[in-house]
Parts: structure tokens; C-alpha cells; sequence
């Protein structure tokens, strides 16, 4: 990675927990918004709900910040005829989400040196 | 072909214009696709959830679309990979900030809004479940029904208020066939015994012609609609369709149903489909749950019998038709008016009423299943349901715009400080309306929950085990009314505080001296008028449901002319009877069942009998008599029952003239009547009745007059006897239906059990419906009144509370305000008696002003109502007295505590601070 990239990416962290999410759910493959609804939903067992104002505007600052990539809009699979715009992250994305990914693991680390992983669980 | 989206997606669509237009065209079809997936998602969770589902989904739009008008005026800063998180870009900005001002303020008194959200919610709410019960039954398109406003309904009857009559079956044969129809069915409504595994519950159905799911374009959800072999009329077999809710509710949506047997009156049929979801009855939108093919062997109901199905005069069935692609309504009307001319000439004695009057045709547009005077009068009674809800609401908006009003003025110096700072007057009234906007909504929100949870309620009702025959539900019509009824409050309580509060006089105010001195307390003061407004309403609302108890109370002491204690009754459906038995022979087995009735120890006496007193189904016969000539607007028709000779004993009715009935009354014999004293006025007005001759029915048989019953209550407690005659069950033994009436000896609930035993073991099946004691039954003929006095006192007990609530708010806030007043009567000598003394009569003056304005709005309604009321004068003094001095009391006690601080005023302390 260039160093002023990096920068760049490193600046935007740390990222919000539904934009981390996104970018989690696009680097399996492009997905449409509802399907996005659908995965964030699954992945935080249902404590995430996004609904539509709020989760194109994220996307929209998400493109705007280069992370991902709006695609044309193509046809759902298994849907009929209904037609739905892609999203898809861009290499900045997923160099973002690695960075942070990265940055909360040296947290949790921490955490567990201090031995707080597993107190409250008990 | 592309479907055309539910109004909802439609809405929000357009709603999405509110958004800048740049990132309308980057996301806007984006979120309404995502808006219509998540709606879709929604349809599996049940109603509350969804509804949940959509105001989350309006907020999220609208507050989306306020962060991004917020950040496009924000333009200029640096954006793109480097902008700021949304929610950190200007949050200084009016309107967020004045919400979260208002939230602190609001979290500062806690009482207050606690107070003002609960009155408003019990409004909104009140006001949405009634609206929603109007949105059901009127406004509400049908579902499950294709193209609705292609519907129409064909009525036969005489110009005037006899136009929208029913057809018979042959003359619908001849006029479905015109070219302006499409297609056109026949159909009657009908209550049916359904039993499966043991239980027995009676529904709601339809008995329809063949083509009659064809005609609405019902898709089934399951299974399939009626085939043509199925629905010959005469000959139609057993098979019947569902509902969807009870597909749910009885068979757990099993869909293994389709096939299954059940029992329906007592004979098998096969389940072959299950209606669409929602999909009610085309009359009056009931909540019908089965649907059967007419004209079933030995199936019909009380009304319909299988003679009705070939006989020209008998007019008992609805018609639904689909207008033709190409034709109007008008087309229709043109060839249905060739049509009756036609009718008319081929069958002259058919197409007449009973004073000679030539039928018509009528075609009327039933968008929502309701001929036009039908709709006309649902309207007007829910409407007439809505003025006393709408009158709760706006009690609670005035009460909400009197604590406001008191609210603002004890802000009055804040107002003065931040104006004299520079702020701009339309900021404080916007701010100030943020709050009653906010209150309005949080109220509206619980209002919401109310609306649902009567309207489950509602749906749960069950009248004498039939379950309520409109289905009650929130849908976006509901919720767009609460949002309006809610926005309309906010603005109705808000605006003029709000005005008010900006307008202060500076310098005063900012001198402390506004709320000791310089307060005008007028004596016809918004705030006054407010007060006075809710005491009216709550006055009004209170006389009403009195006047309604005291009528069931008067109609519980009204001499019925007959003793309804201790008797049982049950229902014989005798057309089941599939066996081809003589009448006699049907007699024989009745009279064995009367017998061995009698036979058991607690049992006093029996009798059979063709209706019962009081009860909703009565039938009537066109009775004659020699040298009697009705005027021509006069009908001939007069109810009648048939009965066994015991029956006047039974019911402990003497007989005033002649004799009895009695056993030797047969076939064999003379035919015999029994009138009453009014028909006997009305065809031998100074003759001796006994002896002459009636003649009875379509057959005119002749019958002897043999006895005059004594006066007893027929159709309604409130009623002018009418003419009425009754004939022996062994000279008419062919009767479709026969109540069987038994005195007990003892407890009435013994007698039930045992009745339906013996039925079902002398019969081979159960009584048609549970035995029930007469008194039940004779209830029924209450029920109206009953039914408006439990809605008003519910009503009339929430506008007292909430004008207590506002009066005490009142009281309080003047007593605050002539604190100083209070110190300076009391410095020079007053007793505490006397300022607590000046305060209540303060609160009552206004009270009496309130009853002077209710007083006749009670009358008025009590006037308008007077047909339900029993017994009663709708001005009756008792009543209005009654709740005069609940009211004052509750006036005088709400103004107890707020005189009691008045009076703990220490005189010292005021002087001081002058």
C-alpha cells in the first residue's frame, strides 16, 4: 500500500459499526439494498435494522468517500422482473475495512491482556 | 404486466420529491424499491408490527430527507472523502435544535405532558377506532375483489322509499341476460351452524348462485370456487368455500383443509376452497365466513324456502352483476327499464306491489357492496357515533390548549428575556409550536395503540355467540387520519398560545410584574371558554348515557303482558328432515317430543310455537276479512304465529274473549284463529269478533275466528300493538322452523341441557343453536339501546374526566396568578373560608355556563334519539338533575385543592414581596 494511501484510509477510521458492516457484507459479493438489509439483520441477530432513508444515505457517503461502487441496475435472480441497483466495494473499501479491522483486534487484544473477554459471559 | 403499486408505495414515492434533487436521481428509486421489499416482507408479521414497520419507515424517510436539505445548505465545506459523519454536520440548526429543547423542556414538567399526552392519546384514540369502524364498513374498497367500481347491484321495487328492493330468482334468470351485463349473480345471506370436532359455532355465510366468484373475480387462496355441476339451483350439492380468517383462526392454515368434511346445519360438507384474504360479503361489507351454493336440497334459510326459488313473487335475493367492458351504468339502467317494461306485461299480477303499483328495475354502482341507502344510513349511524368521539377529542384538545395557554403565560418573562435579546418573533412561535407538535404526536402515537387495541376488542365481540359481523382494522387510511386528527390538534392547541406567549409586554414582564399585577383576569377569557366548552361537551355526553340507563331501567320494570322467567327455548330446523314423511307423521314425532319434555321432573309445561315474542324474526301473512277494504297505501300484511294449544298457559297469557286454542283444533276440524284486540278494531270496529272469518295467506284459506288474545308485547317494548293473529300448529303443520318453549320448575340451566339431549336423541341431531332462556332471547330487542348506553357512558365518562383535569388545570392556574390578591384579602381580614369559598364558586360559575350550553345539546340529542329511548322522556328532569349535581360536586372537588393553597397563603410572605 502507498503510504499516503494508507493515510487516507486511516483517516477515515474509526468507521461506524453499520459501515464496517457493509463493507463486510459487499466484500462476499455485490448485493442490493434490501439485501443488505436482509444480512446486517442476520449478521447482528435482528439488533440492526436499517430502513431506506437511512441506509442509501450511508451508501451514497460510502460511494462518495470511494469505499464502494454503485453498478447499473440489473435483474434479482429468483425475482421475476424486479430490477435492483448493486453495490460493490472498491479496493480502498476493503483496504478500509482491513484497517479497522486491524485496529479493533489490537483493541480486543488489549482487552484480553487485562482479562475483561469472558468476565461479563460467565 | 407491470401491477400498479398499493397507495402506500405510491405515497412514499412521491414523498420522496421532498428530497434535493441530486440525490433524488442518485438514490430516490432505490429506496422506494427497498421501501416496497421491506413492506412486502412486512405482510407476514401481524398488523401491529407492520404498522410499526411503516411510521418507522415515514420517519426515516422524512428525517433522511432533512439531513440531506441540511447538508446541501451546509455547501461550500469541504465534502467527498473527507466530509464529516451526517449526524455531526450542523446541529445547531433551528428545527433539530428546537426538538431537543423542546424533549428537555417537556422532560422538566413530566406531569404536564404526562397529563396532556394521556388526554390526547384517549382522544385520538377514541376518535381512530370509531373512524376506523366508518373507514371499514364505508369507505374502505373491497378486497379480494378485481375492478370494484365495474360492480353494480340490481334492486326490484316501487319509485320512492321502496326502490332498492331484492329480486326473485326467475325474474333475475330473464334480466342478467341483458347486454350491459358481463355476468351477474344471485345471492342470500344467511346464519349457518358450523360444527367440527365437537364444536359448534354459528357464522355468518352466503348462499350464492352459480357464477357469483366469477362476477367479483375472487381469487381463491386455496383450493378453487364453485363449478357449474355444483350450483344447479335445486340441485346443488354440498361443497363450500372459507374464509380466510377462518382458515386461520379454526384450521390453523392448514392446507390439507381442502377436502375435509365439516358439518355445516348438520349435514356434510365438502371444503373445496378458501377465500381471498379480506374478502367479505357484498352486503354492508359483513364479516361472512362461509360461502355455499344456493339452492340445496332441504338447505335454506328461515327466510328463503325451496318454493322461493320458482315463485316470481318471492323477492328475497340480492343481485351482483359486472357491467359489460363497453357499457356504462346508464346503458344498464336504459335496458333494464326495457326489461321491467316487459316483465310487466308477461306477468301482471307478479310485477305490482300490494297496492297495485307497477315494480321497476334499478341499477345502482355498489363500490363498497352497499346500495345507496344503505350507505346513506351506516354513514349517518357511525357519524352519528363520531359526534360524541369527535367531542371527546376536542374536549381533549381544549384541554391541552388550556394548560399550554397557562403554560405559556407562566413563560411569559422567558419569552420577554429571549425577544428583548434579539430573538425573531416567528422563532419563539415555531419553537412553541415544536412543542405542541410533539405532544400531539406522542399522544397521537398512544392514541394508535388505543385505536388498536378497541378495535381488537371490537372484533372480538361476540352479539349472543355470533361473532361481530364487521372486521375492524388499522390501515393507512386509519393512520393518515390519526396523522391529520393529531397535526389538526397540534395546530388547533398550539397556534394560539404560541401567539399568544411571543407577544408579551416587555417591560413589565421583564419587571416581574406581569403575573401579580398586571394580568387582566377577564371574565370571558379563552382560558374560560375553553372550560366551559368541555363542561358543555362532557354535560351532553353524561345526560345522554343516563337517559339511556334509565330507559333499559324502565324497560326492565315494562309489563310485557307475558311472564318471560324461567323458560327455556330451543330451535327446530325441520328441513333437514330428509325423510319423505307425511306431515302428520312429523306432527306425531313433535308431539312425542312434547311429551316426553313433559315427562321430566323439571320440567312445568311445553309448547311449540313458530317465533317467540320479542325476538328479531317474526313473520307476517297477508290476512283478509269480509267487507274489509284497506286503503290503497295500507299493507295487508300482519304477523302471525303458529302455536300448540298449551302455549298461552305456558306463557301466562289469559285470553280475553272466546276460547283457546285446543286439542280437537285438527286438520279434521274447522280451521281457527286467535287475534288480538287491535286486529280485531281494525276489520269489526264495532262487532263482536268472535265468530267471523279471516283469510289467511297466499292460499286465502279461510279461518274462524275463535278467541281475542289478551294484549302482550309482539315486536318491540316500545311498540303500538299491532294486529296479530295466531293459528294452530296441527292445522299448519308444514313449518320450516319450530321453537321449542319449556317452564321449568326450578334454575333454567339444568332445563338447557336437557333440552338439547332430549332433541337430539327423539330427532337423530341437535337442536339449530344453543338452548338459551326466552329472557335472552327477548334481550335482543334491547340491544340498540343497550349498545348506546355503554358507548356513551364510556364516552361521557372520558370527557368528564378530561374536563376535570381542565378545570382543575383552570382553578389552579388562577389561584396562582391572585396569589397576591389572596395575601391581601387575608392581610385585611379575611377568613380562609371565604377565599377557599371565592375559588369554588369561581369554578362553578363556570360550571353552571357549561350546563346552560350542554343542557339543551343533551335535549337535542336526547330528541334525536328518542325512538331507542323506552319509557323515557328525553327531557327527563330526574336525568338532567342527576348529572347537574354529579358535575357541580366533581367541579367543586376538583377545585378543592387549588382553594386550599389559595388559602394556606401566608399574608406576611405576599406583603413582603410587594
Amino acid at each position: 500500500m502507498k503510504k499516503d494511501e494508507l493515510k487516507a484510509v486511516e483517516q477515515l477510521l474509526p468507521l461506524s459499526e453499520v459501515d464496517f458492516l457493509i463493507l463486510l457484507v459487499l466484500a462476499d459479493g455485490d448485493c442490493h439494498g434490501y439485501g443488505m438489509v436482509k444480512e446486517i439483520r442476520q449478521r447482528t441477530d435482528g439488533k440492526t435494522s436499517l430502513l431506506p432513508g437511512n441506509l442509501y444515505a450511508m451508501l451514497r457517503r460510502l460511494e462518495g468517500q470511494g469505499l464502494i461502487e454503485g453498478l447499473d441496475r440489473q435483474a434479482v435472480p429468483g425475482s421475476g422482473d424486479q430490477r435492483r441497483r448493486y453495490f460493490r466495494v472498491t479496493d480502498r473499501g476493503l483496504k478500509a475495512a482491513s484497517a479497522e479491522a486491524i485496529r479493533m483486534k489490537s483493541l480486543v487484544q488489549q482487552a484480553e491482556a487485562r482479562r475483561l473477554i469472558g468476565r461479563t459471559a460467565q | 404486466m407491470k401491477r400498479r403499486p398499493s397507495p402506500l408505495i405510491r405515497i412514499y414515492g412521491r414523498m420522496i420529491g421532498l428530497y434535493p434533487a441530486d440525490v433524488r436521481t442518485a438514490s430516490g428509486q432505490d429506496m422506494t424499491d427497498l421501501f416496497e421489499d421491506l413492506l412486502q416482507e412486512s405482510q407476514g408479521k401481524n398488523r401491529l408490527e407492520r404498522i410499526f414497520f411503516v411510521v418507522q419507515a415515514f420517519a426515516d424517510l422524512l428525517s433522511g430527507c432533512w439531513k440531506a436539505r441540511r447538508k446541501q445548505s451546509w455547501q461550500g465545506l469541504p465534502t467527498a472523502s473527507d466530509s464529516p459523519p451526517f449526524d455531526k454536520i450542523g446541529s445547531h440548526l433551528m428545527l433539530g435544535h428546537d426538538l431537543r429543547f423542546t424533549v428537555r423542556q417537556l422532560r422538566r414538567s413530566p406531569g404536564f405532558a404526562l397529563v396532556t399526552i394521556l388526554s390526547l392519546a384517549v382522544g385520538i384514540g377514541a376518535t381512530s377506532a370509531i373512524f376506523s369502524a366508518i373507514n371499514s364498513i364505508v369507505l374502505r374498497p373491497p378486497q379480494g375483489v378485481q375492478d370494484p367500481q365495474r360492480l353494480v347491484s340490481v334492486f326490484t321495487g316501487t319509485p320512492g322509499e321502496r326502490l332498492y328492493g331484492l329480486n326473485s330468482l326467475p325474474d333475475f334468470e330473464e334480466f342478467s341476460r341483458i347486454p350491459a351485463l358481463q355476468s351477474a349473480a344471485a345471492f342470500t345471506l344467511d346464519l349457518l351452524d358450523l360444527s367440527r370436532e365437537g364444536s359448534r359455532k354459528t357464522l355468518l355465510a352466503e348462499s350464492v348462485s352459480g357464477s357469483y366468484f366469477q362476477v367479483l373475480g375472487m381469487r381463491p387462496a386455496l383450493g378453487r370456487g364453485f363449478l357449474a355441476d355444483e350450483t344447479k339451483v335445486g340441485d346443488a350439492h354440498r361443497v363450500t368455500l372459507i374464509s380466510h380468517s377462518l382458515w386461520v383462526g379454526e384450521f390453523a392454515q392448514d392446507p390439507s383443509v381442502l377436502g375435509r368434511t365439516v358439518l355445516i346445519n348438520e349435514q356434510p360438507f365438502v371444503i373445496v376452497g378458501v377465500a381471498a384474504p379480506g374478502f367479505v360479503s357484498r352486503v354492508l361489507s359483513l364479516k361472512a365466513d362461509l360461502w355455499v351454493p344456493l339452492g340445496i336440497p332441504g338447505m335454506v334459510s328461515e327466510e328463503v324456502q325451496p318454493k322461493d326459488f320458482s315463485n316470481r313473487r318471492s323477492r328475497q335475493f340480492n343481485v351482483i352483476a359486472r357491467l359489460a367492458p363497453e357499457a356504462s351504468l346508464e346503458q344498464a339502467q336504459a335496458q333494464l327499464k326495457v326489461m321491467a317494461e316487459r316483465l310487466r306485461s308477461t306477468h301482471p299480477a307478479e310485477w305490482q306491489d300490494e297496492s297495485g303499483e307497477p315494480l321497476q328495475l334499478t341499477v345502482a354502482d355498489t363500490d363498497n357492496g352497499m346500495p345507496p341507502k344503505a350507505r346513506k344510513a351506516a354513514a349517518a349511524v357511525l357519524t352519528t357515533l363520531m359526534v360524541p368521539v369527535g367531542l371527546v377529542l376536542l374536549i381533549a384538545c381544549s384541554n391541552v390548549a388550556n394548560m399550554l395557554l397557562a403554560r405559556a403565560t407562566r413563560r411569559h418573562r422567558e419569552m420577554a428575556l429571549r425577544l428583548a435579546l434579539g430573538a425573531g418573533r416567528a422563532r419563539l412561535v415555531s419553537q412553541l409550536l415544536m412543542e405542541s407538535f410533539l405532544l400531539a404526536v406522542a399522544g397521537g402515537s398512544l392514541g394508535i395503540g388505543i385505536a388498536h387495541y378497541a378495535s381488537q376488542q371490537l372484533n372480538r365481540l361476540q352479539l349472543y355467540g355470533i361473532p361481530f359481523p364487521v372486521d375492524i382494522a388499522l390501515d393507512w387510511r386509519v393512520l393518515a387520519f390519526v396523522l391529520a386528527a393529531s397535526l389538526a390538534g397540534g395546530a388547533f392547541f398550539g397556534l394560539i398560545p404560541a401567539l399568544r406567549a411571543s407577544r408579551p409586554d416587555l417591560v413589565p414582564a421583564l419587571k416581574r410584574e406581569y403575573s401579580e399585577g398586571s394580568v387582566r383576569l377577564r371574565r370571558f377569557s379563552l382560558r374560560n371558554f375553553l372550560v366551559v366548552v368541555q363542561v358543555a361537551g362532557s354535560f351532553a355526553m353524561l345526560a345522554g348515557s343516563m337517559l339511556f340507563l334509565r330507559s333499559q331501567q324502565a324497560a326492565g320494570q315494562v309489563d310485557m303482558g307475558f311472564d318471560p322467567e324461567n323458560i327455556v327455548t330451543a330451535r327446530l330446523n325441520l328441513l333437514l328432515d330428509q325423510s319423505e314423511r307425511t306431515a302428520e307423521a312429523k306432527l306425531q314425532q313433535l308431539t312425542a317430543l312434547r311429551q316426553r319434555l313433559q315427562q321430566r321432573p323439571e320440567i312445568e309445561s311445553v309448547s311449540l310455537a313458530g317465533s317467540l315474542p320479542l325476538s328479531l324474526v317474526q313473520r307476517s301473512a297477508e290476512v283478509r276479512a269480509e267487507g274489509f277494504q284497506p286503503d290503497p297505501q295500507e299493507s295487508r300484511e300482519v304477523g302471525f304465529n303458529v302455536v300448540t294449544p298449551g302455549y298461552f298457559d305456558l306463557m301466562r297469557i289469559s285470553i280475553a274473549a272466546g276460547r283457546t286454542l285446543q286439542a280437537g283444533d285438527t286438520l279434521s276440524s274447522t280451521p281457527v284463529a286467535l287475534v288480538n284486540r287491535p286486529l280485531a278494531n281494525r276489520f269489526w270496529p264495532t262487532e263482536n269478533p268472535i265468530g267471523k272469518t279471516l283469510q289467511f295467506g297466499d292460499s286465502r284459506q279461510t279461518l274462524q275466528v275463535v278467541g281475542v288474545v289478551r294484549d302482550h308485547k309482539l315486536r318491540f317494548l316500545n311498540e303500538e300493538q299491532p294486529p296479530h293473529v295466531w293459528i294452530p300448529l296441527a292445522q299448519h303443520p308444514d313449518q320450516p322452523f319450530l321453537m321449542v318453549l319449556a317452564r321449568t320448575h326450578g334454575a333454567e340451566g339444568p332445563a338447557l341441557a336437557l333440552l338439547s339431549q332430549e332433541v337430539e336423541e327423539l330427532m337423530g341431531r341437535p337442536p339449530l343453536l344453543a338452548p338459551a332462556p326466552l329472557r335472552d332471547m327477548i334481550d335482543i330487542s334491547l340491544l340498540p339501546n343497550r349498545l348506546a348506553s355503554s358507548f356513551l357512558g364510556v364516552t361521557g365518562a372520558l370527557a368528564l374526566f378530561l374536563a376535570l383535569v381542565g378545570l382543575h388545570g383552570v382553578v389552579a392556574y388562577t389561584v396562582s396568578l391572585r396569589t397576591r390578591e389572596m395575601g391581601i384579602r387575608m392581610a385585611v381580614g379575611a377568613a380562609k373560608s371565604s377565599v377557599i369559598g371565592l375559588v369554588i364558586r369561581q369554578a362553578l360559575s363556570l360550571t353552571g355556563v357549561g350546563f346552560l350550553i350542554g343542557a339543551p345539546l343533551a335535549m337535542a340529542f336526547g330528541a334525536l334519539a328518542s325512538h331507542l329511548l323506552y319509557g323515557i322522556s328525553p327531557f327527563d328532569p330526574l336525568t338532567f338533575g342527576a348529572v347537574a349535581l354529579a358535575l357541580s360536586t366533581a367541579a367543586a372537588l376538583a377545585s378543592f385543592v387549588p382553594a386550599m393553597r389559595a388559602a394556606s397563603v401566608d399574608p406576611v410572605q405576599t406583603l413582603r414581596f410587594e
